[in-house]
């Protein structure tokens, strides 16, 4: 009985690689920390310039073939510029958003995208936001 | 005149009502009572039923008991009983009535002799064999005690044996092939039944030209279709639902639309000019569209001239013989009601791109490879990750919203719109009420029926809608012994209501033009979207959908088709001795089909406050403000008068007719339109202040008589010989060409009954060999071929003379020939009929050789200097080979002790046609040419893709292909062939694809790669019921069909096609070529490949040649009649139909998105599939009969 379960344990732990080797994971996708506002507050004030920053903890599979990053909030569409604000990662893994002046009170999401370009247009999105907290009146 | 005209219409009402109230109405019975006189029993039963009892109260022995006990019998069988054995006998009346007299002296003399014999009450058992006719026994014969649960089967001797029976029960023997039997219990113990064969369906009568003979007895190849394949189907008319009916008979849809036409062919190409068989309907020519399939009684394809030859003239392509349903004299009236309801959807797939990045990349790169150029300038990085932002976003996010405002007022769209979901539906309902009642007296027979259709069409933001009402009546009246009068009427009525443009195809053609999944139908201020400011989104002008998204939003297009049809027939028939018959008939048919069309400029905005309007000067005609009504008005008189000999001589039997055949054509066309109406919403000429647009009248008759004969004889039944003619006259040819003679003949040898044939006769039930020969004229020619004709313009274009314009003038059409005359069409067939097993197995088969001569086509070309096109004359011939057959197995056995019926069918068809005589000695491709195959694609083979740059720049180095099929590697960012590109193969080995001098023998590297007529016509099918349940199956298919995409097939082609193509299969990338993807079945991606003369994808060749070959479950039923309320129903049954419910095909392995059918079908380009799509149905149903 023991070495049927034994047995049994052996081919489980031997099937397990196959069910950790998703897709996802043949394709190496980048894993990325969390948006750090800086300078870091509980509360932010309109008309404060803060500075979005993320580090790339993993660099992700040889396959990618192509990579697009930029940072964007989420009342960019009512300016007249409307243009995302596209950056790179540097040589430490850390890409950093321009200065943003917060213009609207209230919760305010700051958005890191990235678009990852595989093989047979099998393209990953990245899509990553922190909310901060802005008091004041609109600019 | 108002309530004058209400009174009436409610007249006619009560009168319909209180008829069909007093039509007798048959129902079961259940009663009871034990010793008790027959006045009493008359009374209890009239409590329990619908009968009423007159009888004189002086009867004799009306106060004699009697007993009785039935459970749900039949009226009939109830009285049989209560008066069996009485002194009295009954006749039961059409009204329900019951009259009741006294036994004449001799039954009464029976009756007593009856009653003085002992009775024995008590229950006793019986045995015995049931055997055939020869007294053979029969195995498994189910015997049962009527209205019990009483039964055996019969042993391997025939032996049967029951126990608890009574003197009077009734005893019912059923037996496949074999015809039920009753026999009711007496005295004796022992009861040896014989059992008679069943009239098989080869006694069937099937309707022929001018008549009908046993289908044992044709000789010629002639396929019926019966009722139960036609009947409730969820089909809009009869045309649908006859496809795939017999293998011979090809049916195309025009498109899948609720009003579309269709195109019918017997047996393939008769001619290169028409192919189009006779249709007839009740003896009249009629459009199928236009008939009730549930009207239908049976449908004959006459196929081979033998069989057609009575029709002469308009018989070359065979003949579609639709028989109607009649009364039946003697029969109570039935009244049916079949009533179902559901809903279609597209029998294709509908997920096309809706994704805003995804589409608008694609779509540009295709661009960029093109020219290198981007067609949506706007459209660059940061509009592609704005777009990517909302990737999945499915609907808007308030965060990153789908139309963001410019700061000079304009929008950018960043949307995941599905703009096919936009337009179309992808379910909508259908409707579809039949009632029908028939019955008859013993003189007098009646059929009535009326249906209503309803059914939405696919549009979405200004639907279409479809509503069809048809109505028949048939009446069959014997007034003396010898003379009978038939009178049918029938009624239909459509009206089809649908947005835009008048042409449909247009919509279809245009609408995914510019439709980005990015865009959106409406501006945030609820104007819609049409063009955007310059330089916005492009440096060129983008119409979104051809203009069709604003007109749809604004919804005053319109177009209304009405259709009204009138048949009102008469036919007298004599009889002056049983074997003579003078029949006499005229028809007189008329439609009237109305279009009336609406246009006038659409509002559209690009910048927010601004309104602007789609007129003509964007896109011709569609934007004017105009109304235009045209009319069409057919007439059709026929004429048939007839005589049927019939006189036998022993075993020598005649059947000999003669007649003629008249008739008289009219067709009227008139249009008028005008522009600049007062009103959008008012829809009238009246109220037009502009110009005239066009008034066009036209008017087209044509006379066609005929004398025809047929003689039909056989000797016992075995030898069977036909030999028919006719001589025919049209109108369509010049004074000393119009008449000819057509004749024809048939012999038929049934060796099943010859001596010898004897001994197989248990397993091989029926053989017949057939063989005919007959020639028959093909008149389907223009109206007027034969005449000069003279025009004048419409009033556009102007003349000037003397600086005066002079707006019209005439002119002369080119020369014509004024010796045309009549096709012929010549076809040898032999048949061969089989029946096994007592013809449970039924085989049928025919080979047939057509040749079709002096078809009406160019003539001998003529120098240049004639100045004017050839004239047409009689000088090409072609012919057509083919076969059909058919396997069908019919049975029935006990099953839990219910019978299982069930049967299995399928049939196989295919023909090839070439042209044998053909004016084109140089076998110039484009012109048919002797040798070839109707149908035939010529294309270059193609050697997969190259898969890198260096095999391509070889391929390059060494081949010149740049002129014929790589025009565009000499445009473009990157010049030359390059890795993913087509690989033409050098065929003839001349360093060079070309296509040669594009004749056959000089073809340069192109080859014959497919045919696109469609071949192995098949179908099979399957029906089983039991216990209620009834299932069939109906399967459908080609066996082989080809398809090369024009460069309009937008929806195949995608951006290959244009860089602004919307409906993007979801999926499509998966079948591009890249580096990663070097299996990919298209190209690199690069627009106008398949658009642009002489690039890869736009000259035919073997890789993008489809294979639209199919196999359809044409209809799935399942049905469960219901086995309760017998006294009030004799049938309640629920069921469901599905159509079209699911097709396979190799074409699908490239594309989901478009039905194999409509791939085929020509919207404004020809063959460009780019049509109102095909549909499956799904309707649940009831079938109501009491």
């Amino acid at each position: 009985m023991l070495k049927t379960t034994a047995k049994l344990l052996l081919a489980f732990i031997a099937f397990l690689p196959l069910w950790s080797c998703s897709d996802e994971d043949d394709r190496g996708i980048p894993v990325y920390g969390e948006i750090e506002v800086t300078p870091a507050k509980d509360v932010y004030e309109v008309g404060d310039v803060v500075t979005c920053t993320i580090r790339m903890t993993h660099p992700g599979g040889p396959t990618l073939k192509a990579s697009t990053y930029w940072w964007y909030t989420s009342w960019w569409f009512k300016t007249t510029e409307q243009e995302v604000d596209f950056q790179e990662f540097n040589e430490d893994n850390v890409c950093v958003s321009s200065p943003i002046t917060l213009t609207e009170p209230g919760d305010v999401k700051l958005y890191f995208f990235g678009r990852l370009e595989y093989p047979n247009w099998d393209w990953e999105k990245i899509e990553i936001a922190k909310t901060i907290k802005v008091k004041g009146a609109a600019l | 005149m108002k309530n004058n005209l209400t009174t009436k219409l409610k007249l006619a009402v009560v009168s319909t009502v209180l008829a069909i109230a007093a039509m007798p109405i048959s129902a079961n019975v259940t009663v009871s009572f034990s010793d008790v006189s027959y006045r009493k029993a008359m009374k209890e039963i009239q409590k329990v039923s619908n009968l009423h009892f007159f009888y004189n109260t002086s009867l004799k022995g009306l106060d004699n008991k009697v007993s009785l006990s039935v459970k749900n019998a039949s009226e009939k069988s109830m009285l049989d009983e209560l008066f069996a054995g009485s002194p009295f006998e009954y006749t039961l009346k059409s009204d329900n009535t019951v009259v009741v007299s006294q036994k004449s002296a001799e039954k009464e003399q029976e009756t007593t002799k009856e009653k003085n014999e002992p009775r024995n009450n008590g229950t006793k058992g019986i045995k015995g064999v049931v055997t055939d006719e020869n007294g053979e026994p029969l195995v498994g014969v189910t015997v049962k005690v009527k209205n019990s649960r009483n039964a055996v089967a019969t042993d391997l001797d025939g032996n049967y044996s029951l126990i608890n029976l009574k003197k009077g029960d009734v005893l019912e023997l059923s037996y496949v092939g074999y015809a039920p039997k009753t026999v009711k219990i007496g005295d004796a113990d022992s009861y040896n039944i014989s059992m008679s064969e069943m009239a098989s369906d080869l006694d069937d009568v099937v309707v022929v030209g001018y008549g009908s003979q046993k289908k044992v007895n044709l000789t010629g190849a002639v396929s019926v279709v019966q009722a139960k394949d036609l009947n409730g189907r969820p089909t809009g008319n009869a045309a649908t639902a006859l496809q795939g009916a017999d293998p011979s008979l090809n049916l195309s849809m025009g498109s899948g639309g609720p009003d579309s036409g269709t195109t019918l062919n017997i047996r393939g190409a008769t001619s290169i000019n028409s192919s189009t068989p006779l249709v007839l309907v009740d003896g009249v020519e009629m459009d199928l569209t236009r008939v009730n399939a549930n009207d239908i009684e049976s449908v004959s394809i006459l196929k081979d001239a033998s069989a057609a030859a009575v029709y002469g003239a308009k018989a070359s392509a065979g003949v579609v013989l639709v028989t109607t349903k009649s009364g039946q004299n003697e029969q109570r009236a039935r009244v049916s009601f079949d009533l179902k309801a559901g809903w279609k959807q597209s029998t294709t797939s509908t997920e096309y791109m809706s994704s805003g990045f995804w589409q608008m990349y694609v779509n540009e790169q295709s661009m960029l490879a093109n020219s290198g150029k981007r067609f949506l300038t706007e459209y660059q990085e940061n509009e592609y990750a704005q777009l990517w932002m909302r990737l999945d976003d499915k609907v808007e996010n308030p965060e990153r919203p789908w139309a963001v405002p410019t700061p000079d007022k304009h929008w950018m769209f960043y949307a995941n719109y599905d703009w096919y979901d936009h337009y179309f539906k992808k379910s909508r309902p259908m409707q579809d009420y039949n009632v029908s009642i028939r019955g008859g007296s013993k003189k007098v027979s009646y059929y009535v029926s009326g249906r209503a259709y309803l059914e939405d069409g696919i549009f979405n933001i200004q639907n279409d809608k479809f509503k069809s009402y048809s109505f028949r009546a048939k009446l069959n009246a014997d007034l003396t012994s010898w003379l009978r009068y038939r009178a049918n009427v029938s009624y239909f009525n459509s009206h089809y209501d649908h947005p835009g443009y008048y042409d449909l195809d247009n919509f279809f053609y245009l609408a995914q033009l510019h439709t980005y999944a990015a865009f959106l139908p409406t501006n945030p201020d609820g104007t819609s979207v049409f063009q955007f400011a310059p330089g916005l989104v492009s440096t060129g002008s983008v119409n979104v959908g051809g203009g069709y998204n604003a007109m749809m939003n604004h919804g005053k297009h319109k177009t209304v088709d009405r259709k009204n049809e009138v048949l009102v027939k008469n036919t007298i028939e004599i009889q002056p001795f049983k074997w003579w018959k003078i029949i006499g008939e005229y028809a007189y048919l008329f439609l009237n089909t109305t279009r009336e069309n609406r246009t006038m400029p659409v509002p559209f905005s690009r910048t927010e406050g601004v309104i602007e309007y789609v007129d003509r000067d964007y896109n011709d005609a569609k934007f004017s403000d105009k109304f235009y009504r045209n009319m069409t008005n057919t007439s059709r008189q026929t004429i048939n008068a007839y005589m049927e000999f019939t006189p036998n001589f022993g075993s020598h039997n005649f059947k000999a007719t003669v007649g003629f055949n008249g008739d008289i054509y009219r067709y009227l066309y008139f249009k008028a339109g005008r522009e600049d109406l007062l009103s959008e919403d008012v829809n009238s000429l009246t109220i037009a202040t502009g110009n005239p647009t066009e008034i066009t009248d036209k008017i087209n008759n044509s006379v066609t008589y005929g004398y025809f004969g047929r003689i039909n004889y056989d000797y016992e039944g075995k030898y069977l010989v036909e030999v028919s003619g006719r001589y025919d006259g049209t109108s369509r040819f010049a004074k000393h060409h119009r008449w000819g003679f057509f004749p024809s003949a048939s012999v038929g040898w049934r060796f099943s009954e010859e001596k010898f044939f004897e001994p197989l006769q248990p397993i091989w039930s029926n053989g017949k060999l057939r063989a005919s020969y007959g020639m028959l004229g093909n008149q389907q020619v223009g109206f007027y071929d034969y005449i000069l004709e003279m025009s004048t313009n419409n009033g556009n274009n102007k003349v000037t003379f003397d600086g005066v314009d002079k707006i019209y003038y005439a002119k002369v059409s080119d020369p014509v020939a004024d010796d045309l005359t009549w096709e012929k069409v010549i076809t040898y067939d032999i048949g061969l009929d089989l029946g096994f097993f007592n013809n449970r197995l039924g085989f049928s088969g025919d080979l047939y050789i057509r040749d079709t001569k002096d078809m009406l086509t160019s003539g001998a070309q003529l120098p240049n200097v004639y100045g004017a096109k050839v004239p047409k004359s009689n000088c090409a011939d072609l012919r057509t080979k083919g076969f059909e057959i058919s396997v069908n197995w019919n049975d029935s056995f006990t099953l839990l002790g219910s019978p299982f019926t069930y049967s299995v069918g399928a049939g196989l068809g295919d023909q090839i046609t070439k042209i044998t005589k053909f004016d084109n000695p140089e076998k110039i491709l484009g012109k048919h040419y002797v040798g070839e195959t109707l149908g035939e694609i010529w294309g270059y083979r193609v050697d997969g893709l190259f898969q890198t740059e260096e095999e391509a720049k070889a391929y390059q180095d060494q081949i010149e292909s740049a002129t014929y099929v790589h025009n565009g590697m000499n445009s473009g960012p990157d010049k030359g062939l390059h890795a993913g590109d087509v690989k033409f193969i050098d065929l003839n080995g001349d360093n060079a694809i070309t296509p040669g001098n594009s004749k056959v023998g000089d073809s340069g590297d192109r080859v014959i790669i497919g045919n696109k007529r469609p071949r192995y016509n098949y179908n099979f099918r399957g029906s089983l019921q039991w216990k209620g349940i009834d299932i069939s199956a109906f399967f459908q298919g080609v066996g082989r069909c080809h398809w090369y995409p024009m460069n309009e097939s937008r929806t195949f082609w995608g951006p290959y096609c244009r860089p602004y193509m919307a409906f993007v299969p979801e999926g499509f990338l998966d079948q591009v070529w890249t580096e990663d993807n070097p299996d990919g079945y298209f190209p690199r991606l690069r627009t106008y490949e398949a658009y642009s003369s002489k690039r890869s994808l736009n000259v035919a060749n073997d890789r993008y040649l489809q294979n639209v070959s199919y196999l359809r479950l044409k209809n799935l039923t399942v049905g469960y009649t219901l086995p309760v309320w017998k006294n009030i129903f004799s049938e309640l049954r629920v069921y469901f139909s599905a159509e079209n419910l699911a097709y396979w095909s190799p074409f699908k392995k490239h594309t989901k998105h478009i039905d194999p059918e409509t791939a085929t079908k020509s919207g404004v380009k020809t063959g460009d599939g780019n049509v109102y799509g095909f549909s499956k149905s799904f309707t649940f149903g009831v079938n109501v009969t009491f």
